[in-house]
C-alpha cells in the first residue's frame, strides 16, 4: 500500500475509524522502508551495496568506524591485516563468510609524490576470515623510463563491504481496522491499538536517527559518502555538475583541491579515473589517481599518467570520479 | 515540514484521544515519510519488468538507498583459465548484472537501470603488484554498445605496463 497523507483534523471532526486504519497502513510503509537496508534492531546500514566499515589504515593503525572488537595488525611493510573472528566484529557477523563476499574499496594517500596502489587478498583459514590490504609505491622517479614498484608503510582509506546481516524484526501486531462506532476511550482494544501505534513510529524514528540527520532523512555516518561527482579536466580547467564538490582549485598539472562542506575527521575518499570525456584521450590510457585530506574542508587530489612512448610515470590531468567521506 | 514529536504513550484504557493528539501523530508520519524518502526509494510496489532486457527501478523500490553517494551495488568479478580459453564470472548485483572479458586484463560490466554510472575498483590480488581503473562506458568505447563500465587491469613490469587478469571488486556508483 502506498503513503496516504491524512488530512488534519479540527475539534469535533470525527478521528475514526478509517483515519485510524490508514494511520496502521501508512506505519506498514514507513516499517517497509525502514526495514529493507537498515537492520531493525540498531538502525545500522544493512546492505551490500552499502560500505558496513569505512576507516583509514595510518601510521600502522586503524581509525575509523567500528574500532571495538577489531581485530587489526601490521604485518610488514606495507602490509596490513584484518581478522574477522567468528565472534569477533558483532558488527560485520562474517565469521563463516565466502572470502569473495568481502568486498572493498581503497584509496591509497599519497605522502610523496609519486603514485601509490592498494592492493587486497581475502581468504578464509582454521575458521578465521582475513582480509590483508597492500600498499605500494613507485621508486622509479616520475618523467624517467622505469615501472618499479615497493611495498611501503602508507596510509589507505579502507571500505568494506558484505552482504546483510539477518536481524530479528520484533514488529508489533499493528491493527488490521479499527471498528466503526466506538471510540477509544470505550474500548480498551482500541486503547491499545492506539498506544501500539504511538510505539511503533517511535520505532521507526529511533532507527531513522541511528545513522541518519532525523530531522532532515540525510545520512550522518562515515560509512556514506557525504561528497560525490565526477570531476572532468577540458584541456583548460576542471568542473564539476556535483552539488556537493563547491569548489576546484588547480594547483599545477595532476594536482588540484576540492572544496566540500567541512567534516569530521578521518575524511577519506575513493577515486577513479573516468575517460577523457571533453578532451580527447585513449579511453584506456593508463591513469592513477590518489587523494588525501588537506584539510577538514579540502581534499588534494593527485593524477599520474604512464607515458606509453617513453615508457614512464608523469603528473598529469585527467577526469576522475571521486566519492568523499567523513564523520 | 511536517517535524517528528514524540507523543506520550497512553498507559490507561481512559486514555481520551483528541484531534491535537492525532493531528501530531499524523505530522510523525509525513516526518517519517519525508525523511526517509530524503536517500531511499519511496515506491511500494512496482509491475515486474516488461521484458527480459529491463530491470525493475531498483533506485526507487520502497526503502532502497537512492543516492549517487551510495554505491548502487558492488561486485565481485574473478576471471579463470578453463583450459585453454579464459572465461570470468561474477555473481549479479541489482545494477552491475553481467560481465565479459574482451582480452587479458580488459573487462566489460554491463550496468542496467542508471543513468550515469562510475566504477571504483580494488585489485583482490594483494600479492601482485596490480592495479586497476574503471572507467564507464561513455562515450561507447570497443565492441559493445551495452551501458556498462570498463575495468583495466595492469602489471607493473620492470620498464612497461603489462595487461594482466586479476580478480577485482567493482563499487557501482550512479543515478
Amino acid at each position: 500500500m502506498p503513503f496516504s497523507v491524512i488530512p488534519s483534523k479540527a475539534w469535533k471532526d470525527s478521528l475514526g475509524p478509517q483515519a485510524l486504519t490508514t494511520m496502521s497502513e501508512n506505519l506498514r510503509y514507513l516499517r517497509r522502508a525502514s526495514a529493507r537496508e537498515h537492520r531493525w534492531s540498531n538502525g545500522q546500514h544493512n546492505a551490500f551495496e552499502v560500505p558496513r566499515i569505512v576507516g583509514r589504515i595510518v601510521a600502522n593503525a586503524w581509525t575509523g568506524s567500528y574500532t571495538s572488537k577489531f581485530i587489526f595488525s601490521h604485518l610488514g611493510t606495507g602490509q596490513y591485516r584484518f581478522v574477522f573472528a567468528a565472534d569477533g566484529n558483532v558488527a560485520l557477523s562474517v565469521g563463516s563468510l565466502d572470502p569473495s563476499l568481502l568486498r572493498v574499496q581503497l584509496n591509497s594517500l599519497r605522502e610523496n609524490p609519486v603514485p601509490y596502489l592498494a592492493t587486497y587478498t581475502t581468504y578464509f583459514s582454521a575458521g578465521l576470515l582475513y582480509l590483508d590490504v597492500f600498499v605500494r609505491r613507485l621508486t622509479s622517479t616520475l618523467g624517467v623510463a622505469g615501472n618499479a614498484w615497493a611495498l611501503i608503510d602508507g596510509d589507505v582509506d579502507v571500505a568494506i563491504h558484505c552482504p546483510p546481516v539477518p536481524d530479528a524484526i520484533t514488529y508489533a501486531a499493528l491493527p488490521q481496522a479499527f471498528t466503526r462506532g466506538v471510540s477509544l476511550p470505550a474500548v480498551a482494544s482500541n486503547a491499545a491499538d492506539w498506544a501500539t501505534q504511538v510505539q511503533e513510529a517511535g520505532e521507526i524514528q529511533r532507527i531513522l536517527s541511528a545513522e541518519h540527520v532525523s530531522t532532515t532523512g540525510e545520512h550522518n555516518v562515515l560509512e556514506v559518502a557525504k561528497a560525490s561527482g565526477l570531476v572532468t579536466w577540458n584541456g583548460t580547467a576542471y568542473s564539476t555538475t556535483s552539488s556537493t564538490i563547491t569548489g576546484i582549485t588547480r594547483v599545477s598539472a595532476g594536482s588540484l583541491q576540492l572544496t566540500h562542506a567541512t567534516w569530521v575527521t578521518p575524511t577519506g575518499a575513493f577515486v577513479s579515473p573516468d575517460y577523457a570525456r571533453t578532451n580527447g584521450g585513449s579511453p584506456t590510457a593508463p591513469i592513477i589517481v590518489n587523494a588525501r585530506q588537506q584539510t577538514t574542508g579540502i581534499m588534494n587530489v593527485y593524477i599520474y599518467a604512464w607515458d606509453q612512448v617513453n615508457l614512464w610515470w608523469q603528473v598529469a590531468d585527467a577526469d576522475f570520479f571521486i566519492a568523499m567521506h567523513g564523520g | 515540514v511536517a517535524t517528528y514529536t514524540k507523543i506520550p504513550k497512553p498507559t490507561s484504557a481512559n486514555y481520551a484521544l483528541g484531534y491535537q493528539t492525532f493531528n501530531t501523530a499524523t505530522q510523525n508520519q509525513l516526518a517519517l515519510r519525508d525523511a526517509w524518502a530524503l536517500r531511499h526509494g519511496a515506491v511500494d510496489f512496482q509491475p515486474p519488468p516488461a521484458n527480459a532486457q529491463s530491470r525493475p527501478d531498483w533506485t526507487t523500490w520502497l526503502g532502497r538507498h537512492n543516492d549517487e553517494r551510495i554505491p548502487r551495488d558492488v561486485v565481485y568479478v574473478r576471471p579463470r583459465v578453463s583450459g585453454a580459453s579464459y572465461a570470468v564470472d561474477m555473481l549479479a548485483g541489482h545494477h552491475a548484472t553481467a560481465v565479459s572479458r574482451f582480452a587479458a586484463g580488459a573487462y566489460f560490466v554491463r550496468v542496467l537501470g542508471l543513468q550515469n554510472y562510475w566504477g571504483v575498483a580494488a585489485i583482490a590480488a594483494g600479492n601482485l603488484a596490480v592495479w586497476a581503473m574503471a572507467r564507464s562506458d561513455y562515450p561507447p568505447y570497443g565492441s559493445t554498445s551495452q551501458s556498462g563500465i570498463w575495468v583495466f587491469t595492469y602489471s607493473m613490469g620492470a620498464s612497461s605496463l603489462v595487461a594482466v587478469d586479476a580478480p577485482f571488486t567493482l563499487a557501482v556508483y550512479g543515478s
